[in-house]
Formats: structure tokens, C-alpha cells, sequence
């Protein structure tokens, strides 16, 4: 075997694979009553809802003759779209359709208001976090200007509690900051969390 | 609110829990995106899951002695396994169904349902699928039972992240395998954490980047119910995961190179590992046993 080229020809299997699949219409090819019995499992009422795995596929199979080029990905403007995707390791690819306007501005007065925080009063502040899974609330201590607690004082997400505390807080006084972040080998989200860590250090801005 | 407009989702998919973030302004769009989103990991999902009697590849399987005609995406998923396994002289196989069967993973993770294991061929391996490109047949030589968990899930990851292109930036976690794209909801690259082998609250590195793929494959997150000493990833050619690694982290520009050359890497062993993700030409970090971290050059610069 050669070793050299392990590199060229699992990237070249790989980019047709995404490629071609794109290019299949799969979107199109459920039905929408198919794509809605897609519900959100609720995690913590009962079991899980996920309905009729399989039927999809019989959708696509059933459409194969007709399902080319002629469906495409609602998002993709074009079949160019999945090239794009391909080249996306060195550059990030602007969409035609990108909502970005307010998006700059916003995002330098975020930077300057971060910095700004580096000093906090000291005391403790507390914060909430929402999405439509549930809610986290916390509170932070700062001492001598500096995360030195931070507690999870109510939780009802969709997953345990144990998934993030005291993980999430411990690294928030490690790390004095209330990033968001994603784990890879893991599944739980933080952004809840960073969202509430957010609100209760700008109570603490000095 | 954090300065960008943000939703996140979590349903449960491909075995494991699928969380999406995605970042922008567009606020009546996002819930249509997500949907999209979810929709396209969904379809792989019901194509290719062993799980499920129904799926596309079950059916494929009930069929061997004669050429079948797949979907797509079963098609190209068989086809980057075949790839892969031969790139790796048969460590990484998809057929390995039977012998996870075997290690009790059999329960399927939405319904509880246990799969009835069918008569499988214990000498079937990935050279017993042959794979015709012009009328996307597939022949399998010997009854086996496909197991394409790695390189499906992240065939899909790659479509959502085709769904959610033109966003100012998502995040897509299966399980731990991650695709990031574009700015985080600080507006900021986004930030990754390897979790830590022995210990679910910890991470025992920290990465930054965005416009990637990174996949860890490891021992830790699935235990076989028969003997915990067996993983879910398994080196068919001894029935265990190679010891001395216990995960392997790859950063790819596509989600399913980076879960195909992980789990690969990660079937191959200690001794190997990295030098097959060097010769991929992809970033590697592995850890052994003793919470060694080892990692190749091009992984250095995502590392914090």
C-alpha cells in the first residue's frame, strides 16, 4: 500500500460521498408529514418519541427515479454549494443569503465590553439561562475581583444535572471567564450555562 | 442576550444525542434551518442504522448473493468504508456488525428493542462487498450484518453542515463528533474541548478553530453490557479495541474524514495511530492508558 497518498484518496472518497449525497435531494424526498413525525424526543418525560425510522427511507427509494439534480437543498444555491462545503477548511464561506448586517458592529462593542470586565465588584450576583429545554440559574461569588464560585442554584434541563455541575462551574473559576464551548467526545451543551454566567458578571462589572 | 442571534437544539440521533447551535441574525429562519438541519441527519440516520429491520442497509443485508440497488448515501457510506478498511489492511471493517452483536450491542438506543441478530457469516469481511459504481449495486458474498456507525454519523454532520451553509456560524455535536463553521455566538472562533478519558467532567485538552471537523473515537463513552472490557469500537481482526489507546482525536475538513480516519487510527493502536493520521494528512491527538498525549504538528496549532 502506499502510504503517501492516504491523505488524497480518503479526501477524494470523502468529497464525493458529501458531494454526491447532496446532490441526491434527499431534503425533498421526505414527505413533509414524514419530516414532522420528526418530533424532539423529551429526554426527561418517558421515552424517547422519535417515530418510524426507516419509513424515510422508503421515501427516498420510493423517489429515487425522479429525485436528481432537479431538488435541490433549500440552503444550497446551487450545486456549487457542496464544493463550498468542501473548501471550507481554508476559508469561511459567505452565503449568498448571509444575514450578517447588524452583525459587525455589535460583536466589537461584545469584544470591548469583555474587556472592560476583567475587573468585578466584589460580592455575589446571580444569572439565568433559557432555551426552550429548560432553564439553569447560578450565582457567582467574585472575591478580590475574581470568579471565585460559581453555584447552580436551579436546573431543569433536558439532561442531568451531573452532565454539567460541578464541571461548568469548576471551569468557570479555572478559566475566569464564562465561555461557550463544545466537547468533543462528550455531548453536553453549555451554552445555558454561559449564557447565565453572562448576565450575573455584568451585574458584577465594576 | 449574548450579541448574536442563537438557537440550539438537541433530539437524539445516530445512536447518540445531536446537539446544534446556530449563530445569526435571521431569527424567523432559524427554526427552518434547524429543522433542515435535523431532517438531513435523520435521513441518513433511517438509511443506514443497523438498528432498525427496516433501514436500507438491513435490507442490503437480507439480500447476499445477489446485487442490490442502495440509496446514495448507503452506497457512498459502503463505499468510504471499503476504502477505509482497505487503507488500514482490514483493522477498520464494516463488518464488524456481528461481533458487536456478539459483545451484547444490540439494544436499539430509542426503542429498547433488542435486534434479532441474523444469521451472519463469521469469515465475512470487507472484501466479501463488492460495489458497482455505474448502477450504484452492491453485492455482498457472505451474510453479514454492516455495522457503518462511524463513517455514517459523519456523512451526517456533513449534509447538516451543507443545510446550514450562509449562517454567520453553527456548531454540530454527534456524540462528541463535532463540525464548527464560521463565528461563534460571541462572534469569536469556536472553542473545543477534548474530553478527558477517565473523567466525564473534565477535558483534558482545549482547541480553537472554526470551518472544521474533529472526531474523537475513544473506549470511554460506550461499554459493552457483556464484558466491560469491550468497547464498541472493535479491531475485528482480535475482537478488542488495540489497548494502550484509549481515544484518538482527528481534525478534518469534512465530518466523515475526520470520524473514518479517528476510528481508524484508533482500531490501529497505540503504535500506529498517529502515524496513520500523519499519513492522512490530517491533525491527531492520542492518548494512551497512562493519559499520555501525543499529537502531530498540524494538530499544535488548534491546540490553546
Amino acid at each position: 500500500m502506499d502510504m503517501a497518498r492516504i491523505g488524497k484518496r480518503l479526501m477524494a472518497v470523502c468529497s464525493v460521498a458529501v458531494t454526491t449525497v447532496y446532490a441526491a435531494g434527499y431534503i425533498y424526498t421526505m414527505p413533509s408529514a414524514q419530516a414532522s413525525t420528526n418530533g424532539i424526543p423529551n429526554l426527561s418525560s418517558g421515552g424517547p418519541t422519535q417515530s418510524t425510522p426507516g419509513a424515510a427511507a422508503k421515501a427516498y427509494q420510493s423517489h429515487q427515479p425522479t429525485a436528481n439534480q432537479q431538488h435541490k437543498v433549500p440552503h444550497q444555491p446551487g450545486a456549487s454549494g457542496s464544493d463550498k462545503h468542501k473548501a471550507s477548511n481554508s476559508s469561511t464561506t459567505t452565503g449568498q443569503s448571509k444575514p450578517k448586517t447588524a452583525a459587525k458592529g455589535t460583536g466589537k462593542a461584545v469584544k470591548k465590553a469583555k474587556a472592560a470586565t476583567a475587573l468585578y465588584k466584589d460580592g455575589v450576583y446571580t444569572g439565568v439561562g433559557n432555551n426552550a429545554y429548560g432553564s439553569l440559574a447560578l450565582s457567582v461569588t467574585i472575591a478580590k475581583g475574581r470568579i471565585a464560585k460559581v453555584v447552580i442554584n436551579q436546573y431543569s434541563m433536558h439532561y442531568p444535572q451531573s452532565v454539567i455541575d460541578p464541571q461548568l462551574p469548576e471551569e468557570a473559576v479555572k478559566m475566569q471567564t464564562w465561555k461557550i464551548y463544545l466537547i468533543s467526545g462528550a455531548t453536553a451543551s453549555t451554552y445555558n450555562f454561559a449564557e447565565a454566567m453572562y448576565y450575573a458578571l455584568q451585574k458584577a462589572k465594576a | 442576550m449574548i450579541h448574536k442571534g442563537h438557537r440550539e437544539e438537541t433530539r437524539l440521533l445516530m445512536g447518540t444525542i445531536v446537539s446544534i447551535d446556530i449563530v445569526g441574525e435571521n431569527q424567523n429562519k432559524l427554526e427552518e434551518a434547524m429543522s433542515s438541519a435535523f431532517e438531513a441527519m435523520g435521513m441518513v440516520e433511517a438509511i443506514c442504522n443497523r438498528f432498525d429491520e427496516h433501514s436500507a442497509l438491513r435490507a442490503l443485508c437480507r439480500r447476499p448473493g445477489e446485487w442490490v440497488r442502495v440509496p446514495d448515501v448507503l452506497f457512498e457510506a459502503l463505499r468510504v468504508a471499503r476504502e477505509l478498511s482497505e487503507l488500514t489492511d482490514g483493522a477498520f471493517d464494516p463488518t464488524v456488525g456481528a461481533k458487536l452483536a456478539c459483545f451484547g450491542f444490540t439494544r436499539h438506543y430509542v426503542t429498547g428493542e433488542m435486534v434479532a441478530t441474523p444469521d451472519t457469516d463469521p469469515t465475512a469481511t470487507f472484501q466479501d462487498i463488492s460495489l458497482d459504481e455505474t448502477t450504484r449495486q452492491v453485492y455482498l458474498q457472505k451474510p453479514m450484518l454492516l455495522d457503518l456507525g462511524a463513517v455514517a454519523k459523519g456523512l451526517a454532520i456533513d449534509l447538516a453542515a451543507g443545510v446550514l451553509q450562509g449562517w454567520d456560524g453553527f456548531a454540530i455535536n454527534a456524540g462528541g463528533d463535532v463540525y464548527v463553521h464560521g463565528e461563534d455566538p460571541l462572534g469569536e472562533p469556536w472553542t473545543i474541548g477534548i474530553q478527558h478519558p477517565d473523567a466525564k467532567d473534565k477535558r483534558i485538552a482545549w482547541l480553537r478553530a472554526t470551518d472544521i471537523a474533529v472526531c474523537t473515537s475513544g473506549t470511554y463513552e460506550r461499554r459493552s453490557p457483556v464484558d466491560p472490557a469491550v468497547h464498541h469500537l472493535l479491531a475485528t481482526d482480535r475482537n478488542t479495541g488495540e489497548g494502550g489507546l484509549v481515544s484518538c482525536t482527528v481534525i478534518a475538513p469534512l465530518a466523515v474524514l475526520a470520524d473514518a480516519v479517528s476510528t481508524a487510527a484508533f482500531v490501529l493502536g497505540e503504535h500506529r495511530a498517529l502515524d496513520f493520521i500523519e499519513d492522512a494528512e490530517l491533525a491527531g491527538l492520542c492518548i494512551n492508558d497512562q493519559l499520555q498525549m501525543q499529537m502531530n504538528d498540524a494538530m499544535r496549532r488548534y491546540v490553546l
